[in-house]
């Protein structure tokens, strides 16, 4: 190499390695350069540039075109200055983006945002992009108020704003951000929330009484404010009640579904989950009527199952037998089908026939007894008079009795008038009718005029029109429909964790982690409790930033990569040929040829150091950064390289043996041979297109 | 004016020259014979130091050869043309370039170049419509010469040919030894040849050399070497020429006389490949002899 160096191939050499390391940089650059701005460009295209939006409000895609000028219009009202940008559409919703002009940008202003906008058709959100900010996500009821106002006087911080359960901290200069970052991240670990979660169903009998005890074992050991209860402020309402809802709405929906009972047949066997087909009993339905339904099987219990109706219509089947088959088509029972939903509409149907006969029925029992009173008093004036009537007949049959012996005429006067009156009034249907109770009888008739009064004053129509509305308002849903949304929310009710009780207490950075969990366990006595601590808050860097970030160390990357791909390029196509002319020149002088022995130290270190000075120069150069690779690590990589090439170079280059010793035997250098001979042989390269100025013989 | 003294050279530990000695004086024509594997090529081209020899002296014109640095190394080979057995030719230059090259190289101006490789084509016979050709577009012979043309143009006091027909079919060995032939008469060089041309030697050679095992083992006029060998290899080069040579010279002596007295002519050339050359040979040596 010495004598190639000496010969004045030196200048070529380092011309070479100057280009090589220069264009490299630029190319390796430029390509990470393309590839940074062609990523960049998409994301700016997307969410605009850095800080040029606050706000993306999110609205459903149908209402796009409606809210386009709505919005335009709300801002122009509510954020006087404010600029407004339709962005893309995705899955279902359309974005605009909103850049709020620097006066509007406070605390309360940013925290009214979401009022604002849910005046919008398809409202359905926003998301904060503003920049330069620090987020602080799932912020803990219990320290949100606290770490704000710890938030607020960080230096470098303008304001801080809640965005749900997150604290967004808009920074002053994007230079801070790194700054605050940190310190927000410092000031979020100080929090930590320790937390017992007891199983699904577990009711603890008094929730409040075992955090307290909890809470007091643990200041014991750590002290009256290294401890806080936080349970009620943290619990999570909105997530819960979303379950809960959905969990009622499952209820809800099942018992409206159409449901199937099934008697197996011996030989039939269902379980639960199954799907089975019913089909009506051929010659028990109209044939034009969807003849099957199918049945997701619920329970089994010997030889009886049950199940909803998850797909096709009900009413063919209704009130009749079906034959019950299993996926395979095999015959396993025979079932009925109900339907609650219908049978309610029935009822309502008939309660309201019953309305229209209840108003006329209450009027004529009215009637009825008013006429059964004027009776009852007719019938005891009759009495009254039967009475006198009787009594006067005894004293006429008296009197005459008291004649009769004088005058025979009288006597049989007194006979005929003795036998009417006893046929007339005997004595006992007189005692019987005098114990009718009619004064009982006219107070119960009193009565029932009384509620039948008060029947005729109930507004009959309003009922009517009430039990309409409730027939009228039940769910239009298909059994289909109802089968559908019912594994739907089944689907999502089996990824979720539905949260029985918890324990939640605030602990400070002097508490124990390892100990406060045994000691909770301990206290509470349960062994099937799931204890853990996690932050109160965590900081998350700015997603924004984050991705520009990731699109800075990806350009990073590619430079690397480039650079490494531009080193080997330029090793195989520049350098080879001159170790191999170095090889060769190693044979001539008669040294072993095999490869060990080829690789010798000099020339070995030189196409080493080649490799290393060309890599490290281009990735310098051209800003690459891989991970995890230091810059030591980058000469080794390049040392490698060049040892690689030179290892092979006389099969990727080989130099011509014959025309190089007639280069010498003709008395020139091995600087000219290079120039002459081997290096216009080579293939084409940055080495053969620099030779040509030195080249005579073109 | 080229004296070798005691050279060695060993390849991997297999002696090519052991105690190798030879002079060869300007103007002289010294042919170099020997088995394949004796070490011929490695002595020539240690002469010329393309392969540095391990001991020994070589001295031209007074001048330590292995002493010189590497620019005088450099004017040293420009003095001593060298002819390879596979013409060594730069496949990408022209013919003309080809010859230009050493030329250019040693800072002449290309105009000089060029008229020098012009004069130096047409001594070998390379037809000037040639000379814009690539060397693949030549026959072997034409390839060879134009080999010799570089080594001649410019002007070396000494020429060294490293088997310069070996490589050729029979066809074209003749064009190229008349080159030599001619060169080997006219030139004021020195001419160290390697060759298994015995007729070629015995014809052009002032001094003959056969070597063995690294070593000159026999030396003298081509006559002598070949009538009076002293070592084994000597008596079986004596034994192939009388084999080859001597009995087509009986027999064309026999014809020649047969001639003469049909047509009365005194001297014909008759081509008969190699056993021209030996006729002439021995006619020439003949005559030499007997002037002498």
């Amino acid at each position: 190499m010495l004598r190639l160096l000496r010969a004045g191939y030196w200048r070529d050499l380092l011309t070479l390695i100057l280009v090589t390391t220069l264009l490299g940089s630029m190319v390796a650059g430029g390509v990470a350069l393309v590839a940074d701005k062609y990523f960049a460009g998409t994301v700016s295209g997307l969410v605009g540039e850095y800080g040029e939006y606050d706000v993306i409000v999110h609205v459903r895609e149908d209402a796009a075109a409606a809210v386009r000028q709505e919005i335009r219009d709300l801002v122009e009202e509510q954020l006087d200055g404010a600029h407004v940008k339709q962005g893309i559409t995705v899955a279902g919703k359309a974005n605009y983006f909103v850049a709020i002009p620097e006066r509007h940008k406070t605390q309360a202003q940013f925290e009214r945002l979401n009022d604002l906008f849910t005046a919008l058709s398809g409202y359905a959100g926003l998301t904060f992009i503003t920049e330069p900010s620090v987020v602080v996500n799932n912020v803990h009821n219990a320290v949100r108020q606290t770490l704000l106002g710890e938030l607020q006087s960080i230096d470098g911080v303008r304001f801080v704003f809640r965005d749900g359960a997150n604290l967004v901290a808009v920074l002053e200069d994007p230079e801070r951000a790194e700054t605050v970052y940190q310190a927000a991240k410092q000031l979020s670990e100080q929090y930590r929330i320790l937390e017992a979660r007891f199983p699904f169903q577990y009711e603890l009998d008094d929730p409040e009484q075992a955090a307290r005890t909890v809470e007091q074992a643990m200041q014991q050991v750590w002290g009256e404010h290294a401890v806080r209860d936080v349970t009620v402020a943290g619990s999570d309402g909105e997530m819960g009640s979303f379950v809960t809802a959905l969990q009622e709405m499952k209820r809800f929906l099942t018992g409206y579904a159409s449901r199937a009972e099934i008697t197996l047949n011996t030989s039939g066997s269902v379980i639960v989950n199954d799907l089975v087909t019913l089909t009506a009993i051929p010659g028990t339905g109209d044939a034009a009527r969807p003849a099957s339904v199918a049945v997701r099987i619920t329970g089994v219990n010997a030889q009886k199952a049950v199940g909803y109706v998850e797909r096709g219509e009900v009413d063919a089947l209704l009130d009749t037998q079906v034959t019950v088959r299993d996926a395979t088509g095999r015959t396993v029972g025979r079932g009925s089908v109900t339907n609650e939903r219908l049978e309610l509409v029935r009822a309502i149907d008939a309660g309201l026939e019953l309305l229209d006969q209840l108003s006329v029925l209450s009027v004529e029992a009215g009637d009825a007894v008013g006429s059964a009173e004027e009776t009852l008093k007719t019938f005891q004036a009759a009495l009254v008079q039967l009475e006198t009537v009787q009594e006067q007949v005894r004293q006429i049959n008296e009197e005459l009795t008291a004649r009769s012996s004088a005058d025979p005429g009288q006597v049989l006067l007194s006979v005929l008038l003795s036998g009417l009156v006893k046929r007339m009034t005997p004595e006992q249907d007189v005692d019987d009718l005098k114990e009718i109770d009619i004064p009982g009888m006219q107070a119960g008739l009193r009565d029932m005029a009384s509620r039948l009064d008060a029947m005729s004053r109930i507004d009959m129509a309003v009922v009517k029109q009430e039990m309409l509305q409730v027939r009228d308002n039940l769910p239009r849903l298909t059994d289909t429909q109802i089968g559908d949304s019912l594994r739907l929310i089944e689907r999502y009710l089996a990824g979720q964790v539905v949260p029985g009780d918890q324990i939640q207490l605030l602990l400070n950075p002097e508490v124990d982690q390892d100990q406060s969990q045994k000691l909770m366990k301990s206290v509470l006595g349960r062994s099937d409790i799931s204890v853990f601590v996690s932050p109160a808050a965590v900081v998350t860097p700015n997603a924004r930033a984050t991705l520009f970030s990731v699109l800075g160390e990806v350009r990073r990357t590619i430079a690397g990569l480039t650079a490494l791909a531009l080193t080997l390029l330029a090793l195989l196509l520049d350098h080879a040929v001159l170790f191999s002319s170095l090889q060769l020149q190693q044979r001539e002088k008669g040294a072993d040829n095999r490869l060990l022995r080829r690789l010798r130290p000099g020339n070995c270190l030189w196409a080493m150091a080649m490799g290393s000075i060309l890599l490290i120069g281009v990735y310098t150069g051209s800003g690459a950064r891989i991970p995890g690779l230091a810059q030591y690590h980058v000469l080794l990589l390049g040392g490698g390289l060049g040892w690689l090439i030179y290892a092979l170079a006389r099969r990727i280059s080989p130099v011509d043996a014959e025309e190089w010793v007639a280069g010498v035997a003709l008395g020139l250098n091995p600087a000219q041979v290079m120039r002459e001979i081997v290096v216009p042989a080579n293939r084409p390269g940055l080495l053969l297109f620099l030779n040509r100025a030195r080249q005579v013989f073109h | 004016m080229l004296q070798v003294y005691d050279l060695y050279k060993q390849y991997r530990g297999v002696p090519a020259l052991q105690g190798a000695t030879l002079a060869v004086e300007p103007g002289e024509t010294v042919v170099l014979m020997g088995p394949s594997g004796c070490g011929k090529s490695t002595l020539i081209r240690c002469i010329n130091r393309l392969t540095e020899p391990d001991a020994g002296e070589i001295w031209f014109n007074g001048e330590a050869v292995r002493a010189m640095s590497a620019t005088r190394l450099q004017e040293y080979r420009r003095q001593v043309g060298f002819v390879f057995q596979h013409f060594n030719l730069i496949a990408r230059l022209t013919v003309l370039q080809n010859v230009m090259l050493g030329l250019v190289m040693a800072g002449r101006d290309k105009e000089a170049a060029e008229k020098a490789a012009y004069q130096a084509l047409k001594r070998v016979g390379i037809h000037p419509h040639l000379h814009d050709r690539l060397p693949a577009a030549l026959s072997g012979g034409q390839r060879q010469r134009v080999g010799i043309a570089r080594a001649l143009a410019a002007k070396p006091s000494l020429m060294l040919w490293d088997e310069p027909t070996a490589a050729l079919d029979p066809i074209l060995v003749q064009e190229v030894l008349d080159v030599m032939e001619e060169l080997a008469t006219s030139a004021k060089a020195g001419m160290l040849i390697v060759t298994h041309e015995l007729a070629f030697a015995m014809r052009v050679a002032d001094r003959l050399l056969i070597m063995d095992e690294g070593r000159i083992v026999e030396e003298g006029a081509p006559r002598q070497v070949f009538t009076a060998p002293s070592s084994a290899v000597g008596q079986r080069y004596q034994r192939l020429w009388e084999s080859r040579y001597l009995d087509v010279h009986h027999s064309i002596r026999g014809r020649q006389a047969h001639q003469r007295q049909q047509t009365g002519v005194t001297k014909s050339v008759v081509h008969l490949g190699e056993g021209v050359g030996a006729t002439g040979c021995l006619a020439s040596q003949g005559n030499t002899a007997s002037a002498s």
